[in-house]
């Protein structure tokens, strides 16, 4: 056998000096691709890379649709959050708890009828009074110690934060007047696509890792607003005031290694912190340029339901745990909102094959140790076809663990909650672009064999049956034991 | 001669052994089910028990309520449970006594949850959708024996004391796809028998790879440690639901008695038939010196029968379970496990058979069974095994 | 760490994928294995494969899932050994066996 291929009239001395001139102009302009790519990149803004985009991994553009995953399917209904929201309605229950261990009347009407409707949920508020609340007393006092640095460091991150909304839509969305009593006019925008873009780069800048922006749909407004939003009477319908038509979704993902070391070393102040500021920032940037604007922050501080909007704006698909799953983060993002009348061109939503994945995935519902997430298929709430939690289970078994409190697991657990390397990226493509629902089967079949987490029942504390477990081990900086001598 | 008495002898000795552990495990005493009732009726200070019904006093002498048990077979043997019904009819609690299920069944099912949610709901109103409540997918039968033992102690209860007959729901027998499988590959077994050479080696050849994808990949069902231990130890399944087990266990008892090999092994073992199929893609395999096969077959020996001791003793077949097939056909299985399989797998590049020959239980109990066939055979007409 | 994030990396990589492919061509001539271009596919796809496994096991490592690393490399480890073995008789196609191999070569 010979090298030379003499055959076709080409011979080998030719085809080397061919060769070698388009090596030579190949790569010459690959290293001018180079020295531009590496101008550019984001990465090389060391402190500000995502604010020049560097979170933003995944074209949405290419699984864009006209409609949300979620199915419209009868007359809706915006939600009554007094009882609906579950801190707001646990809230309520506190205030008449002792009038109820009594065996007196309950004051509160809305409570009663709502207790009325769901006995069950009566009881599960009463356990945690009764039941969990005490346990967790003594849990804390012989284990919590364990969880110093955790604490601490949530602290930490919750100890700066912006003021909460101070006074109702027409009072508190509107720039206020300047020193020389001037209130700022309405600027004068030139196109809602230009804007769209200001407004996203200038909530990246202020930190978000994500951004979407979507039309207010009314439905996902609470009928009745919260404590502590500026109302005069929380039990007033809440008018939807016309300048809340469109709604800017920013959010950050709490920091990676705590999250998968919940519940007991987790937290969600971090991301709950940077969103809130960085909604807080957005909206003045908004009320500077004379459009009104207002904040929907956690925890707690909102007047409509954040992950549906996010929803709307093009972040993400809701998932079974009705968590938003996101292509970038997975569900470990923590969104705030910020409505406004400022004209913007609207995200599409998208569709990168979650409600397929969730019918046939399941881990967060076999990992929750709660039972707070259905096995079965969705539900109608309100009009809309969509998976529904059991808050009420949810949040007590949230309400039991030691650390800075909550659980998170499902979050930690979804696989599409992974750190964005090459491989879970290789993953994600695979589900996202295959129809045939194979690569669904195999990426949860593996994920379950590679990526096992402790037994449910053993996330609880001690006294409710369980061994303080933690989905992963914490990292090495929340290891309290590491650092301080513990008793 | 003194070679069958030998074997005689070995056969007394493993047999009577593990009879022993057997009858150890059984002697056991029954579970005092007044303690799991006292945890239902927490107030209860007495018990008076009547066709298997009890009623729960308080220091008043009040009735506070009544409590069955009802026991069902899972996976790995009879579970049982207690439910207590309020003297308003409506569950006081459930209360798991004994169970025989894998660890990996328990750390996925949601039982707590769903004894739970049971409490208060009227007797005559619970849901017995297990699919739902319990949530374990492709553990039908564990999942319903729970189901079915609630169900078993309710009526009972509602006998008792509310005089309403609460029937039992009718349960067909379950003769699927698998099952009829199995029979095709059964006869295809034993027509092979019939024919020689290159035929009944392609019958061979289809027959696994049929096994393979049925009771392989499709259904998980090969036959385990665990579902023999279990038959052994006398827990016998509903063959309602669990019919395919018997019909696995049947051919592999019968043809191994009266042939000596046995065509589960041959010609439906999934777990053989992709040892086979990996042994193809490397083509010829090395021949291991028989010394060193029968060395590992000795090895293997002790390994099931301290597997099938522990099994007997405890009374838990499912935790003797070493096999990593559920590792290979669902992927499920201990870190352990995945290495077996991909020890056996690799090896199997190479040798023939390495499962068989170094790890299976059942080779060690189909040799068993081929030496009480030579055993009780005339000498005449016994055919030595290798 | 930095230089497994560096084009530099890359750059070194491809010249021992080279390097593996001149030896491998050498290894066929002196077999006298004739080659074609589905061999080549063939061993491409192989390296990808054994590639895949090598780096899923680092990353999982590296991500703190120890348990996926052993599973996972168990997992496609035991692919990759049976890819190796069908790369190894699809390379043989047409290749002189080993008592014949004298006569050919002559």
């Amino acid at each position: 056998m010979s090298d030379s291929d003499g055959g076709n009239g080409l011979d080998r001395r030719e085809f080397l000096k061919i060769s070698g001139v388009a090596s030579a102009v190949v790569g010459g302009t690959g290293l001018g691709l180079f020295g531009y790519a590496a101008g550019k990149d984001p990465q090389t803004y060391l402190g500000w890379q995502n604010e020049e985009g560097a979170s933003e991994i995944v074209d949405h553009g290419k699984y864009e649709v006209d409609k949300p995953t979620y199915e419209k399917v009868g007359p809706t209904s915006r939600p009554d959050a007094r009882v609906e929201n579950i801190f707001s309605r646990r809230g309520r229950f506190m205030r008449q708890y002792r009038r109820m261990q009594t065996g007196a009347e309950m004051e509160d009407e809305v409570l009663a009828a709502y207790y009325e409707d769901h006995p069950e949920d009566l009881e599960l508020d009463r356990l945690m009074m009764e039941e969990i609340y005490p346990k967790l007393r003594a849990d804390m006092e012989k284990y919590g110690e364990q969880y110093l640095l955790a604490v601490a460091w949530s602290d930490a991150m919750f100890a700066v934060g912006p003021d909460r909304v101070d006074g109702p839509p027409d009072v508190a969305d509107f720039p206020r007047p300047d020193r020389m009593g001037r209130v700022p006019e309405k600027a004068r925008m030139k196109d809602p696509a230009r804007t769209s873009e200001l407004i996203k780069k200038v909530a990246h800048e202020c930190g978000s890792t994500l951004v979407g922006i979507a039309r207010l749909n009314p439905d996902w407004v609470y009928k009745h607003p919260l404590q502590g939003r500026g109302f005069e009477n929380p039990d007033d319908e809440l008018a939807i005031p016309e300048h809340w038509e469109f709604a800017v979704v920013v959010g950050t993902p709490m920091s990676w290694d705590p999250m998968y070391a919940n519940p007991n070393y987790g937290t969600s102040s971090d991301a709950y912190a940077r969103s809130r500021v960085i909604a807080t920032r957005v909206a003045a940037f908004i009320k500077a340029l004379g459009y009104p604007a207002r904040t929907h922050i956690p925890g707690n501080s909102y007047d409509l339901m954040v992950p549906p909007i996010a929803i709307d704006a093009g972040m993400g698909e809701q998932g079974r745990h009705g968590v938003m799953i996101t292509p970038e983060l997975g569900c470990n993002i923590r969104p705030a909102v910020i409505t406004t009348s400022l004209p913007m061109q609207t995200d599409k939503p998208i569709d990168f094959g979650v409600q397929d994945f969730c019918r046939y995935c399941k881990v967060c519902a076999e990992n929750c140790p709660s039972g707070a997430i259905p096995f079965g298929d969705k539900e109608e709430v309100r009009g809309y076809r969509r998976y529904k939690i059991d808050t009420s289970k949810c949040v007590n078994f949230w309400n039991s663990n030691l650390g800075s409190m909550g659980c998170r697991i499902c979050i930690a657990v979804c696989p599409y909650t992974r750190k964005a390397n090459w491989l879970h990226k290789l993953a994600l493509k695979l589900s996202a672009n295959d129809p045939t629902g194979v690569s669904e089967r195999a990426l949860t079949g593996m994920h379950k064999a590679l990526y096992e987490g402790p037994d449910p029942q053993d996330y609880y504390i001690p006294s409710l049956g369980g061994k303080n477990a933690s989905y992963r081990k914490p990292p090495w900086w929340l290891r309290t034991e590491d650092f301080i001598d513990l008793g | 001669m003194r070679n069958r008495r030998r074997t005689l002898l070995r056969i007394l000795i493993v047999v009577e052994a593990l009879a022993l552990a057997l009858a150890f495990g059984r002697t056991r005493a029954a579970p005092d089910l007044t303690v799991p009732i006292g945890e239902i009726f927490s107030e209860a200070t007495s018990f008076a028990e009547e066709h298997g019904v009890f009623r729960a006093y308080d220091g008043d002498g009040r009735l506070l309520g009544w409590a069955a048990s009802g026991s069902e077979s899972g996976y790995g043997g009879p579970m049982l449970l207690v439910a207590g019904i309020d003297t308003l009819g409506r569950v006081a609690g459930v209360k798991l006594v004994e169970q025989r299920e894998t660890p990996i069944f328990w750390r996925m099912a949601r039982a707590p949850e769903y004894f739970k949610a049971l409490v208060d709901t009227p007797y005559d109103e619970i849901d017995y959708d297990y699919g739902e409540v319990i949530g374990v997918t492709g553990a039908t039968i564990s999942s319903g024996a729970i189901v079915a033992s609630i169900r078993e102690s309710v009526a009972q209860v509602a006998g008792e004391a509310f005089d309403v007959n609460l029937p039992l729901p009718a349960r067909p027998f379950e003769f699927g796809l698998l099952e009829i499988a199995i029979l095709i590959l059964l006869i295809a077994g034993v027509t092979a028998q019939k024919v020689t050479g290159p035929t009944r080696q392609r019958i061979r050849w289809a027959s696994q790879v049929a096994g393979l994808i049925v009771i392989g990949f499709w259904k998980d069902s090969p036959i385990t440690l665990a579902k023999l231990a279990a038959l052994m130890s006398g827990f016998f399944p509903d063959p309602r639901n669990s019919l395919a087990i018997y019909l696995l266990i049947a051919g592999f008892v019968v043809t191994s008695i009266a042939w000596g090999r046995n065509i589960y092994c041959l010609y439906a073992c999934p777990f053989g038939a992709a040892q086979r199929c990996v042994g193809l893609i490397a083509g010829k395999g090395l021949k291991l010196p028989p010394w060193s096969v029968r060395l590992m077959g000795h090895v293997r020996n002790l390994i099931v029968f301290a597997a099938i001791f522990m099994a007997f003793l405890t009374l838990q077949p499912a935790l003797s379970s070493y096999e990593p097939f559920a590792a290979l056909f669902s992927l499920h299985g201990s870190t352990l496990q995945w290495l077996l399989l991909f020890i056996v797998l690799v090896a199997s590049l190479a040798i023939r058979e390495p499962w068989c020959n170094f790890f299976c239980p059942m080779r060690s109990v189909e040799i068993l069974l081929q030496d009480i066939r030579r055993v009780f055979r005339k000498p005449s007409q016994a055919k030595s095994h290798d | 760490m930095q230089i497994f994030n560096s084009g530099f990396f890359w750059f070194a990589e491809g010249i021992l994928f080279c390097v593996m492919v001149l030896g491998m061509r050498a290894v066929a001539r002196d077999r006298s294995i004739p080659l074609t271009w589905w061999k080549w596919l063939a061993f491409g796809v192989w390296v990808l494969l054994a590639g895949f496994t090598v780096a899923f096991v680092g990353t999982s490592v590296g991500e703190g899932e120890p348990t996926a690393a052993v599973r996972g490399g168990l997992m496609f480890g035991f692919v990759a050994i049976v890819a190796a073995v069908v790369l190894w008789r699809v390379w043989m196609i047409g290749a002189p066996s080993r008592t014949t191999e004298k006569v050919a070569e002559s």
